[in-house]
Order: C-alpha cells, then sequence, then structure tokens
C-alpha cells in the first residue's frame, strides 16, 4: 500500500510540471498575452515563490485572488456532490434491482433528460421559478446572494440550495446511471451467491456485497473525471454569480485579464490533480487489488 | 445404511428463457446419509451445479419452475420459505464452491467473510467470531491463520484461497456440505490436498458431502456413493467402487475411458466421448444419450429409459435400453481392448438375439 | 460536466481482461458490419438517428425553414416588438417563439442555432478522435517509454477543466470557430486516446496479430491489416459518445462568452442572453427555454445513439465484462 501511494505521488508531482509545461505552452503560443518569459524561470517563479502571476485589475497576486475565492468553490463543490451521493446511489442500486420496472425506465429516463441538460440552463430555470428576488415562487435565495459559511452559516446555506441542486442534479443524473450499469454486474458476480449461500439478509446481500462493488467501480471514474466535475462548477458559478474559481476566471477573461486567468487555470488543474491523489489512495483503500497490481 | 439426512425426490428446475424452456433438471433422486459423501459427475450442463444450488433456494426466481422434493431434517427445502431457507443456509448447509476467486469478495479480508456468515448465525461477539475464523482457517490447514485472517483473497495462492473458501462454508459446522468443483482450475497437487481436506473434514465433523465434478478421477478418492448424471438426469447410481469396477451405462464408459491413463481399466489413450452436449431445450427423443451412444439401437430413438435397480448388485441403478447381459460383455470387451466397431456390432448381434 | 467522459473512463477501467470480438451467432460478418446491424433493429436507435438527421436538415436548410415558417431571420430586428420600456414580447402568432432582447425572432435564431453546435461538435469530435487514435495507437502499440510519456501526457490533459481552459484559451485567442474547435479536441482527445490504447493493447497481443507477427507482417501492414479494422467499431461508437459532450462544450463556452461569435446565432449564446435579462428581472423566459430545448433534444439524441452502439460493442465482447 505505502508502496502504491508514493507511486502515485510520484505519478502526481510528474503531472504538476507537466501541466505547468502545457499551460506555459498553450498561453505563450497564443495571442494576446506577452511570453517574455523562458519556461525554466515560469517554472521556478511557480514552485519556488507560488507565483501565479498578478492581477492587474485587481492589484493582487493571483495565488491570494484564488484562495479567497476558494471556500466559496469548495462550498458548492462538496455540497453537491453530498447531495449527488445522496442521490445517485439509491437511485443507481434501486434501478439496477428493479431493472425493467417503470421505476428503472422512469428513473433512468429522467436521469438521461438531466444530463443531456446544461448545468448552468438548468440553473437558470430554477432562479427564474424559485428565486426569492424575480423568481415566479420566490422562496430561496437567488443570484449573487451566496454569503460566506464564517460570516452567517444560515444564509451561507440557504444561499446555496438552488446552485447545490443543479449542480447535484447534473451530477447524480451521471452518476446514478454509471452505477446501476456497475451494480447490474456486481449482481451477476459469483460472490453474491456465495453471500446468499451463507444465510445474510437480503439487504446484506444487496448493500453490502452488491453495491459496496459497484460504487467501489465508480469512484475509480471519479477520480479521473475531477476536471469535469470542476467545468460542472464552473458553470454553476456563473449561472448563479457565486464569486468562486470559475467565476474569478469568467470575470477576468470579460475585462480581457489573462495573467488571472491562466494563474486559475494552472491552480485549479493543480487541485485537480491532488484531489485525484487523495481519491486514488481513498479507491486504493476500498478495493485493495489496485496497489496488488 | 443409517436414516439419510438429505433426500431429494424426484428433483425438477426448468428456467424460462428467451429461446425456450431450459430442462436442466429433470426429475432425480438421490440421499446422501450422515458422514458420507455422494459424487455427482456429469459433463458442465448436465444439471449438476443447478441441482445442487437449487437445495439452497439459489435458482429461485420469477422464471424458474421447481419441481420434487428436497427432504432435510424433517421438512421439505423445497417448500420452505426465503426466511426459512436462509435460517439453514450457511448453518446446517452449506455451499462451497470453484473458482474462489470470484466466489469470495474482492473487497473483504477472508477472515471478514467467515466472521460474517459466523455472525449471520450466531450471537456472538467480533472477537469471539474472529477467534472462530482463526480457528477455521487453522482447521482447513491455512498456515499461519493469524496473519492469513485478514488477507484479501487476491493475496492468497490458488490452494489457499480454495481452503478459505472452504472456511467460509465451514463456518457453523454445516451438517451437509455442498462442494461444486471445489478442486476445478487447481493444479493436480493441489487438487490432491483439497481432496484429502474434505474427505478428512466429512470423517473428523460427522458431515454429509455432496461433490459435484466433471472429473470422474476425482471423484473416485473421496466418494462413497457416485451419480453420473447427463442431460439433466441421473442415468447411473452405484457404490463408488461397483460404479469403477462395473459400470453399466455406456455414459459411464465413456466417461472412465476418457480419463487420461488409467491402465488397469484397459484404456491406454483417452478416448473422448464423440459428439455434443444435447440441447436442454430440444432434447432428443427417447434416450436422451443415443446420439452419442455407440451402442444405441433403432428402438433407443423412441423410448426413454427409467433408472431401474441393475441386476444382482444392491445400491446399483441405471437407465439404459441394452439388456444388462449385452452391456456386461461389451464392458468386458472394452476391459479387454477390443475396438469399438467390432463391440458395437456385438451389441447390434447380442440385442437382436435376445429379442427373438 | 456530461455523460460520455465518466461512461467510456469507466469501459476503459473495466476493460483491462482481454478483448477480443466474440463469435456470435452471424460469423462472416465484420464488427462494423455486426454494429450496423444491431443498430438498425433498434428502435430507440432509430428514433435517435431520426433526430440526429433531423437536426442536420434543420441547420443546413435554415434558411428554407425561416421562409417556411413566415419569420424574419435570425439577425433581424423587428420593429415594434419591444414596447415602451425596450422589454421584447413573448411568442405570438407572428412571431411563435417570441422575440429577444433586440426584437430579433426567437424561432428563427433557434433554427439558425443548431448551425454551430453541430459543427463545433462533429468536427471537434472528428479532431479528438484523430489526435486520440494517433496517441492511443503509438502509446499502446510501441508500448515502452513511448506509452509511459504519451499516457502520462494524456492524463495531463484529462486534468485541466475543460470549461477553464477553454477560458482561458477562448479568451486570449479571441472568438472564432477554429479556437473553439481546437479546445473540443483538445478536451476530447484524452478519452479516445485511453480506449484506443487499451484495445491496441490487447489487439497486440491477440491470435490474429500473433499469427501475422509469425509470419513476418511488418508494424505497418500488421498495423494497418489486423489493428485498424478492429478499432474501427470501438472508435465509432465512442466517438458518438463523445459528441454530445463537445457540443454541450460549445454551448457552455458560448454561455462563458467566449463563443465562436457573440453575433451569431447560437443556443448557448442564446441562453447567456436570456439569464443575463433574467437576472435583471426582466421575465424574458422564452428565449431560455426554446433555446435550452433545443439543446437538450440535442443532447438525449446523440447521447442515445451512442449508448445503443457502446452497448452494440459490449454484445460483440468489446467491452470489459463489468458494464
Amino acid at each position: 500500500m505505502s508502496a502504491y501511494i508514493a507511486r502515485r505521488a510520484g505519478r502526481a508531482i510528474v503531472l504538476l510540471v507537466l501541466v505547468t509545461l502545457l499551460g506555459f505552452l498553450l498561453f505563450t503560443v497564443l495571442p494576446g498575452v506577452h511570453g517574455s518569459t523562458s519556461f525554466p524561470d515560469y517554472l521556478k517563479a511557480i514552485f519556488l515563490h507560488f507565483n501565479f502571476g498578478y492581477s492587474g485589475r485587481d492589484h493582487q497576486p493571483v495565488l491570494s485572488l484564488v484562495v479567497g475565492r476558494l471556500p466559496a468553490t469548495l462550498s458548492l463543490v462538496v455540497g453537491a456532490g453530498l447531495l449527488a451521493v445522496a442521490l445517485a446511489v439509491p437511485l443507481g442500486v434501486l434501478a439496477a434491482l428493479r431493472r425493467g420496472t417503470s421505476l428503472d425506465r422512469v428513473a433512468m429516463r429522467t436521469a438521461l433528460g438531466i444530463l443531456s441538460m446544461p448545468v448552468f440552463w438548468l440553473g437558470l430555470i430554477l432562479l427564474y421559478l424559485f428565486a426569492s428576488d424575480i423568481g415566479k415562487i420566490p422562496i430561496f435565495p437567488g443570484a449573487n446572494s451566496y454569503v460566506g459559511l464564517t460570516a452567517d452559516p444560515g444564509k451561507w446555506f440557504t444561499s446555496l440550495i438552488l446552485p447545490w441542486l443543479a449542480l447535484g442534479a447534473a451530477e447524480a443524473a451521471i452518476y446514478s446511471r454509471l452505477l446501476r450499469g456497475r451494480m447490474l454486474a456486481a449482481m451477476d458476480e459469483d460472490y453474491i451467491r456465495t453471500a446468499r449461500a451463507k444465510g445474510l439478509s437480503e439487504e446484506r446481500v444487496v448493500w453490502g456485497h452488491g453495491a459496496v462493488a459497484a460504487v467501489a467501480g465508480v469512484v475509480a471514474v471519479v477520480g479521473l473525471d475531477l476536471g469535469g466535475l470542476l467545468s460542472g462548477a464552473v458553470l454553476t458559478e456563473t449561472a448563479f454569480r457565486i464569486h468562486g474559481i470559475g467565476f474569478l476566471g469568467y470575470d477576468a477573461v470579460a475585462h480581457a485579464d489573462f495573467a488571472t486567468v491562466q494563474g486559475t487555470v494552472l491552480l485549479a488543474t493543480m487541485a485537480v490533480i491532488v484531489v485525484g491523489l487523495i481519491v486514488d489512495v481513498g479507491f486504493a483503500w476500498l478495493d485493495p487489488r489496485v496497489s496488488a497490481a | 445404511m443409517s436414516e439419510p439426512l438429505l433426500s431429494v425426490e424426484g428433483l425438477r428446475v426448468a428456467f424460462e428463457t428467451d429461446h425456450g424452456v431450459v430442462h436442466a433438471v429433470d426429475g432425480i433422486s438421490y440421499a446422501v446419509a450422515p458422514g458420507r459423501t455422494l459424487g455427482i459427475v456429469g459433463e458442465s450442463g448436465a444439471g449438476k451445479t443447478v441441482s445442487a444450488r437449487t437445495l439452497l433456494g439459489l435458482t429461485r426466481g420469477p422464471r424458474t419452475q421447481i419441481g420434487g422434493r428436497i427432504m432435510f431434517g424433517g421438512g421439505d427445502l423445497a417448500s420452505l420459505g426465503e426466511e426459512g431457507l436462509r435460517h439453514l443456509a450457511g448453518d446446517v448447509v452449506a455451499l462451497t464452491t470453484h473458482d474462489p476467486l470470484s466466489a469470495l469478495h474482492p473487497l473483504y479480508p477472508v477472515g471478514a467473510q467467515v466472521i460474517e456468515a459466523i455472525r449471520a448465525h450466531r450471537a456472538v461477539s467480533k472477537a469471539a467470531a474472529r477467534d472462530r475464523a482463526i480457528g477455521l482457517l487453522e482447521l482447513v490447514g491455512i498456515p499461519d491463520p493469524h496473519r492469513r485472517v485478514d488477507a484479501y483473497p487476491h493475496e492468497l495462492p490458488p490452494g489457499l484461497r480454495q481452503r478459505a473458501m472452504i472456511a467460509v462454508a465451514l463456518a457453523n459446522g454445516p451438517k451437509l456440505l455442498i462442494a461444486d468443483d471445489p478442486t476445478r482450475g487447481l493444479d493436480v497437487t493441489v487438487q490432491a490436498q483439497i481432496l484429502a481436506l474434505l474427505a478428512d473434514l466429512g470423517e473428523r465433523l460427522g458431515m454429509a458431502i455432496v461433490y459435484l465434478t466433471r472429473d470422474l478421477g476425482t471423484v473416485a478418492e473421496i466418494a462413497d456413493e457416485v451419480a453420473v448424471m447427463y442431460a439433466g438426469r441421473i442415468v447411473e447410481l452405484a457404490p463408488a467402487g461397483q460404479l469403477f469396477l462395473a459400470p453399466q451405462h455406456p455414459y459411464t464408459w465413456g466417461l472412465l475411458r476418457s480419463l487420461p491413463r488409467l491402465p488397469e481399466f484397459g484404456v491406454e489413450q483417452p478416448v473422448p466421448i464423440s459428439g455434443p452436449p444435447p440441447s436442454l431445450i430440444q432434447r432428443p427423443q427417447g434416450c436422451h444419450f443415443h446420439p452419442r451412444c455407440p451402442y444405441a439401437q433403432d428402438s433407443h430413438r423412441r423410448i426413454d429409459p427409467q433408472l431401474r435397480p441393475a441386476e444382482g448388485e444392491e445400491g446399483h441403478s441405471v437407465a439404459c435400453l441394452l439388456p444388462a447381459s449385452v452391456r456386461r460383455q461389451i464392458w468386458q470387451g472394452l476391459e479387454a481392448g477390443h475396438d469399438l466397431p467390432s463391440l458395437q456390432q456385438l451389441a447390434g448381434v447380442l440385442v437382436r438375439e435376445g429379442r427373438s | 460536466m456530461s455523460f460520455a467522459p465518466p461512461q467510456i473512463l469507466l469501459d476503459d477501467e473495466a476493460s483491462s481482461g482481454a478483448l477480443e470480438p466474440v463469435a456470435g451467432g452471424t460469423p462472416g460478418l465484420s464488427p462494423d458490419r455486426l454494429l450496423w446491424h444491431r443498430v438498425r433493429s433498434d428502435r430507440v436507435a432509430r428514433i435517435s438517428a431520426a433526430v440526429i438527421l433531423a437536426l442536420v436538415l434543420i441547420a443546413i436548410l435554415a434558411p428554407l425553414l425561416v421562409d417556411l415558417f413566415g419569420v424574419s431571420g435570425p439577425n433581424v430586428r423587428n420593429p415594434g416588438t419591444l414596447n415602451a420600456f425596450g422589454l421584447p414580447s413573448g411568442p405570438s402568432l407572428g412571431h411563435p417563439f417570441g422575440v429577444d432582447d433586440r426584437g430579433r425572432d426567437v424561432l428563427a435564431r433557434v433554427l439558425y442555432g443548431a448551425r454551430l453546435p453541430l459543427e463545433v461538435g462533429l468536427l471537434g469530435t472528428a479532431l479528438a478522435a484523430l489526435i486520440g487514435t494517433a496517441v492511443g495507437i503509438a502509446a499502446g502499440f510501441y508500448r515502452g517509454w513511448l506509452e509511459t510519456v504519451l499516457m502520462i501526457v494524456v492524463d495531463a490533459f484529462l486534468a485541466f477543466p475543460a470549461v477553464l481552459l477553454g477560458l482561458a484559451i477562448g479568451g486570449a485567442g479571441g472568438p472564432g470557430l477554429g479556437t473553439v474547435i481546437f479546445i473540443v479536441a483538445l478536451a476530447g482527445f484524452p478519452y479516445i486516446a485511453r480506449i484506443v490504447r487499451r484495445r491496441v493493447r490487447a489487439l497486440r497481443e491477440g491470435q490474429s496479430v500473433l499469427a501475422a507477427r509469425a509470419l513476418g507482417a511488418s508494424d505497418a501492414r500488421i498495423l494497418a491489416r489486423e489493428i485498424m479494422p478492429s478499432l474501427r467499431a470501438p472508435l465509432i461508437a465512442y466517438s458518438v459518445l463523445l459528441i454530445p459532450t463537445s457540443i454541450l462544450l460549445e454551448a457552455a463556452l458560448s454561455f462563458l462568452g467566449v463563443g465562436v461569435s457573440p453575433a451569431t446565432a447560437d443556443w448557448g449564446e442564446m441562453i447567456s442572453r436570456a439569464g443575463r435579462d433574467i437576472l435583471s428581472g426582466d421575465s424574458a423566459w422564452w428565449y431560455l427555454i426554446f433555446p435550452g430545448l433545443a439543446l437538450v433534444l440535442t443532447l438525449v439524441a446523440f447521447n442515445r445513439a451512442g449508448e445503443v452502439l457502446v452497448e452494440a460493442l459490449g454484445e460483440l465482447g468489446w467491452r470489459g465484462r463489468n458494464r
């Protein structure tokens, strides 16, 4: 296990340097950017001085801008993720167990519909319907209402209800379908028969043996798809005007502050790599077969 | 023979599929006494595994029809509800299978899987169950059980993995163990060890074993009685010694002759049984074995033979339309190494003579 | 962000075992013929294909349709459709989907708006498939250090959040069809590269390649005669599954203001404009809803088509055991 962690950590470090190089190449070959530094200098600035650029508009280092926006993005992503798990796991598992029934069909068609909706469109519809300022049924705080957790926990929670719903539904739609597939496969496995032959209760067979394997299979993918999940968060922030990292990037582009966008992209990508490493290790803990390979 | 522990009476299992009804098990009967081992032999698709899983209710489903009785401990398992079966399964009746890498859960240590089986039926503490699990791992011959109790299935070599699988089955000291080809896919030396272990456990724990296999060779080493299955039916049932010395069904001969190197049976080169196994949806008319039987006569395409006691020998039954005397002469001819065409001719002549 | 990438990654993870086409009940048919056969006999696939065809026709024939419906062109500002406060009017007989904040007919813009998403979705995915195939073959066939280097580069690209990367590139590069297609290809190629590599690796150890090698066939010949033909079916299926993601990315970039062109009718751009007006309190639901519905219909059709194709692959034994 520790050899596996070391291996994955080494790979993550290579990835960090690599994305820096790719970022450097992509951003300096593009017009509108002044590529005056060399890559070694760029690398040194980033890894030794944590210098991800300077925002001329905000008169701040990009790093501190991003760090300042981090709590909002984290609040959105973690809350939506929890909601997605709470929806996707039971739905995916039940749809698989009741394969071919109307529950399965309705759930999976709804999921297909939602995952085919751009999350920003879903967000705008939620705002149009429920936002307290402009909505037809004004019950939840609308756009631009985000308040930090430490400033006012109550307002923090209510301001995030609609964004959580939009992003959480989108993620739940994707992952419930994946889970259903994995669950169907898991329930066909020999170990399910063994569990039944041991006289375990049906709940224990389904959740303790089938669902555990199905979830483990999907977690492996979540680690690889973190970039996609963060993309969804960027769009949600923009639709709801939540001043997180995504909105920072959007706002910077709108004001031609390219240094800020590029620093933000690089930092976000590095965050994806680091969180990916954590997910990998968690997955290895769930499924010890990976670290043996 | 003492009172049977398990008595299967006219068991039938049929599955509805999109292609038609599969008659997987078609009216089989057998009995096993405590401490005895019944071997069930047949090709894959003969119905052994389905019949064994049906004992534990594992084949039940909306598209399955189950008939007959499974008498065990004074009750009929076939008519027992889900809940009742759950109390028996893994407690007094246990299952162990081949391919433990897929039959054991990949995400739990083997010890946890034994502990889970214990705690599903006994209200014992985790610590006590763990102690018992370690004891069981030791019982099945896993070295260093204190360490191995926390090993995952993929971390064990195949032989130890199969032993762990057996330990899971033994968790609650079952009276009946259903062993579904536990030596399949193992090296020959490991096979021998697993067979010796099962034989020893059966004896020491007074456990009855129903041992299913495709390999007549392994059955010789463990079974007291052997049932040969073909196309969902038992075609020959005999005490083990009897079956190997005086087999009476052409399919059994085929199985014996397909074993590698058994000079005492007059077979130098293994001779495979010709032809494909029959479809269980569209079964052959008459004797199900006739399309592959070298000695089949015209009438065998129409008449369906029943399992009947064989002449002279107690406990030996066979389902074959050839007269007993003819079968005896053919087997003697096979043992003497006569070639097949001459034996086929002999069968034809003898049958005609017998009829006239 | 969408359905396809996780599905592709999941298949990639699950398909570590042998990947040889299984001998099915239809001997003598190549994998892609079988795929085609399966698709023709599937109702969902037929409906999806019909919807996709209809969308392509709408995109091509948009000028004709605009005339047919008797509405004004997508960039024509209709006088008298904005009220005294400059607010647009909703659906009416003259403008079935209403007009937008500049008095332009929404139906016409929705019809014309099919053009960019389809162009970018198809061309961007094609480019992604091209790059992904080249990288995947190089990695899977030649193995060794080349595979290590290529696959870590692929994973590096996978780590970039596509939308943020698109913001940075699109923002600096300025609007343009080429820029957006480039971004879409950059975001999509890692998925294709991973799945292609896995398959090439399996094929490379497969019977037919070993036989060809034993007969002294060159690498080029093995690639052309043994590997490429067997890659065609999975490549088609996973590329179709990637199209909805590409379209979604196009819409997202337009929504963020870094799309192909702020002046051209485009669903994502329309949603962005509607969002701005709705947040400022104007009840302009019609130009939020209609382009969004068009987008959802398109994405459902492509998602379903991709799913059916990938399922058919599974029946050919071309996917891992664990679906």
